[in-house]
């Protein structure tokens, strides 16, 4: 048992510090055991992926957000500014579903179809829903609602149509697909006010939905023609986001390996060995920098 | 993919630097230009798989 241990000991010493049993250089900077952990990270997230997209049956990403959440989020927000809450309406919703499926079906990426030209207010109108106000906010590749809901909290255009007194009714969608190439969960959310508020049809307070996209918004309309209601696609919810999970592997693999060459600089300036390697200032620079743009990295993009 | 093809131009330049340094200096040798070489894949490799779960 001791021997064992100490067999460990001595091969995380080689490891991870230099020592003349490997040269002064840490096995973990050597060529073969980088392309080695390079490998294992490929297998890695290819085994993330395939696990969410069997659980989840059609993307290899998936989220927590959810119609519900949404909705109570942007009627928070409402009720903090002094503005009434929004109604869920089930054309709106519709709308909001043909609005996600179109810009899946088109792969586009915009509040406007440029393709068949088709406005936002396009749905509104096909699902019969005659606006006097009308406006649209999109979103994807968030892994939950809350940021979703923030990032258009923070961004001017969108929080107008979520703290807009014109409106009255919302719809959302939160759907899956491949959009422009990437799996990713679309959230399209409609606003609206119809023409004759006592037309306007029973309100369904229940979504469920868990899905991650991203997020768009569109200005408010005051064109009197229909609105826009929100589409709600239900599908599968998974407990982890594989961004997530991505982001812990690559940062924690940087993280090791800045750490290894700190350490390494350290003993061998200390020991002043002199040995053939490259330039540890120059690696730490490079996995810094790495670290720097995966760690800025966020899911959600707003428009 | 932007982000991936930023991080590939930026291993690309490391290395680079990294043969040219060592070249100018006079202890350039394969073994070296390999470990540039590696933690650079490695860099754009992990940078890929993150971006892809975008």
């Amino acid at each position: 048992m001791l021997i064992m241990l100490a067999r460990l000991y001595k091969s995380l010493l080689h490891l991870f510090t230099p020592h003349p049993a490997n040269n002064h250089r840490p096995r973990l900077l050597e060529p073969s055991l980088l392309s080695a952990l390079a490998i294992f990270i490929l297998l890695a997230n290819s085994g993330v992926k395939i696990f969410a997209q069997v659980q989840g049956g059609i993307l290899g990403y998936a989220s927590d957000i959810t119609v519900e959440q949404i909705l109570t989020l942007t009627n928070q927000h409402r009720l903090d500014a002094g503005l009434p809450a929004l109604k869920l309406d089930d054309r709106l919703a519709d709308a909001a579903r043909r609005k996600a499926a179109d810009m899946f079906t088109f792969n586009y990426w915009a509040h406007v179809n440029s393709q068949n030209n088709r406005q936002p207010w396009y749905f509104f109108d096909v699902v019969g829903y005659q606006y006097r106000y009308a406006g649209e906010n999109l979103g994807r590749d968030f892994g939950t609602t809350a940021p979703l809901v923030q990032a258009w909290i923070d961004s001017p255009t969108h929080r107008d149509n979520l703290l807009s007194s014109r409106y009255q009714d919302t719809g959302i969608a939160v759907v899956n697909g491949t959009l422009q190439g990437i799996d990713t969960t679309l959230v399209v959310q409609l606003f609206g006010t119809h023409q004759n508020p006592a037309a306007i049809p029973q309100v369904s307070a229940a979504s469920s939905d868990n899905q991650t996209s991203d997020v768009q918004t569109v200005g408010q309309s005051d064109s009197p023609k229909s609105e826009v209601r929100s589409l709600q696609d239900s599908s599968y919810q998974l407990p982890f986001s594989p961004l997530d999970i991505s982001k812990s592997i690559a940062l924690s693999t940087l993280v090791l390996i800045a750490a290894v060459i700190l350490i390494d600089s350290f003993l061998v300036w200390r020991r002043r060995t002199r040995r053939l390697a490259g330039r540890n200032w120059a690696h730490l620079l490079f996995i810094t920098g790495l670290i720097i743009l995966i760690a800025s990295l966020q899911k959600g993009l707003i428009n | 993919m932007i982000i991936t093809i930023a991080a590939a131009i930026a291993a690309t330049a490391y290395v680079a630097w990294g043969i040219i340094h060592h070249s100018r200096r006079g202890d350039l040798h394969p073994k070296i230009v390999l470990e540039y070489l590696a933690l650079a894949i490695l860099g754009v490799i992990i940078t890929y798989t993150v971006t892809q779960s975008l």
